[in-house]
């Protein structure tokens, strides 16, 4: 679990757990502007203006993020959005069906349809097709809804993999 | 069943026909057609960035993050990271990342044959001690990325490789963890149109 006490406003070093002055954090330091894009990228997301709110709902994509950072067993990212998935009013049934990645994701909600596509583009990108979005259309989600989720499921993928390749400096936190 | 050009790895340069609307063909209103319309411009990428704008903020946040990623000279631009996306794109089957990259390491290392047998074989074919190093830890990144320790980094140290460059080539192997998703997901690629000699 990511300490509470660890002194940072940088969300991929708050769950990895590390201080901002760290050695982790200063070796990523070294790329300063790398730092705050990525920051920028995750907000750009997760804390997103009105218009793009009203595409996919900010809960809607911390229950994606579960999904994917759960089908890598990357616990502490999938732990940091089940919090904002709880904080945003999510059900505990809601977390739990996003962390199950061995049952099939079912539903013909809106919510059921992005975790079945987090499903695909996480663990067999290549076999998406063009129909794969279409059924999203059926679901209601609109191009912009579609790019949005596609980007959340895209970050969360290389987001999980930061922390799992900063953590491997391990032993010098 | 015919193979198509997203099932064949290749160093030719591709183009990218997208699966969704670009955003200029859907009712933004007209102050976020002309943001969108400028920001698109007419490079051989215009279509995927058309694509990815119908979500303008998440695009261009993006950008910094891919433009940073591809241009850093700190540390300068290497074939090592190159192959990290390779490898990455290989494994994830992204045609078009792969062609994009591997033109890059050929470019970098001046290894096309090397390269060339790479997309044909795999991860696994065989390769000279850097080559298999920074191969074998963007796999590890790429398919099972929590298994990492810091283990799996003492093969690029002992071959010399500091922690920033290190960082360098994890960070860029991560990265095509996202651009594959979307390069595949969104559109598929095709071959270079043929241009009147």
């Amino acid at each position: 679990m990511t300490a509470i006490n660890i002194q940072t406003t940088d969300v991929v070093n708050a769950i990895i757990g590390i201080d901002d002055d760290s050695p982790i954090a200063q070796l990523r330091n070294q790329k300063p502007d790398l730092v705050r894009e990525v920051q920028e990228y995750y907000q750009s997301l997760f804390e997103p203006v009105a218009s793009s709110v009203a595409a996919l709902p900010v809960v809607d994509r911390y229950l994606v993020a579960v999904r994917v950072a759960s089908h890598t067993g990357s616990t502490a990212v999938a732990e940091w959005y089940a919090r904002l998935a709880a904080d945003a009013g999510a059900s505990p049934d809601a977390i739990g069906q996003a962390r199950e990645v061995d049952e099939r994701a079912t539903g013909a909600t809106p919510l059921g349809a992005a975790l079945r596509h987090a499903d695909l583009l996480t663990t067999r990108p290549s076999d998406a097709r063009k129909e794969d979005l279409q059924d999203l259309k059926k679901a209601g989600f609109s191009p912009a809804a579609i790019v949005s989720l596609s980007q959340t499921i895209a970050f969360v993928s290389y987001q999980l993999r930061l922390v799992a390749g900063l953590r491997a400096f391990g032993g010098q936190q | 069943m015919t193979i198509g050009t997203r099932d064949t790895f290749t160093l030719d340069f591709l183009e990218w026909t997208p699966w969704l609307e670009r955003a200029v063909d859907t009712d933004i209103d007209p102050e976020q057609r002309d943001r969108v319309t400028t920001a698109i411009g007419d490079g051989s990428n215009a279509d995927y960035i058309a694509v990815l704008a119908n979500d303008f903020e998440a695009w261009q946040a993006r950008t910094l993050v891919h433009r940073h990623v591809y241009t850093s000279e700190e540390p300068e631009p290497t074939a090592w990271r190159e192959l990290g996306a390779i490898t990455a794109s290989r494994i994830n089957g992204c045609v078009f990342c792969v062609s994009v990259h591997a033109r890059i390491y050929a470019n970098l290392s001046k290894k096309r044959d090397l390269v060339q047998r790479f997309l044909e074989d795999g991860v696994d074919t065989n390769l000279p001690p850097n080559e298999r190093a920074i191969v074998d830890l963007g796999a590890t990144l790429t398919t099972d990325p929590e298994s990492l320790t810091p283990e799996d980094l003492e093969p690029l140290r002992i071959l010399g490789f500091d922690d920033l460059a290190i960082l360098d080539v994890l960070n860029y192997a991560a990265f095509f963890a996202n651009a594959n998703r979307l390069m595949l997901t969104l559109g598929e690629p095709r071959l270079q149109r043929k241009t009147a000699a």
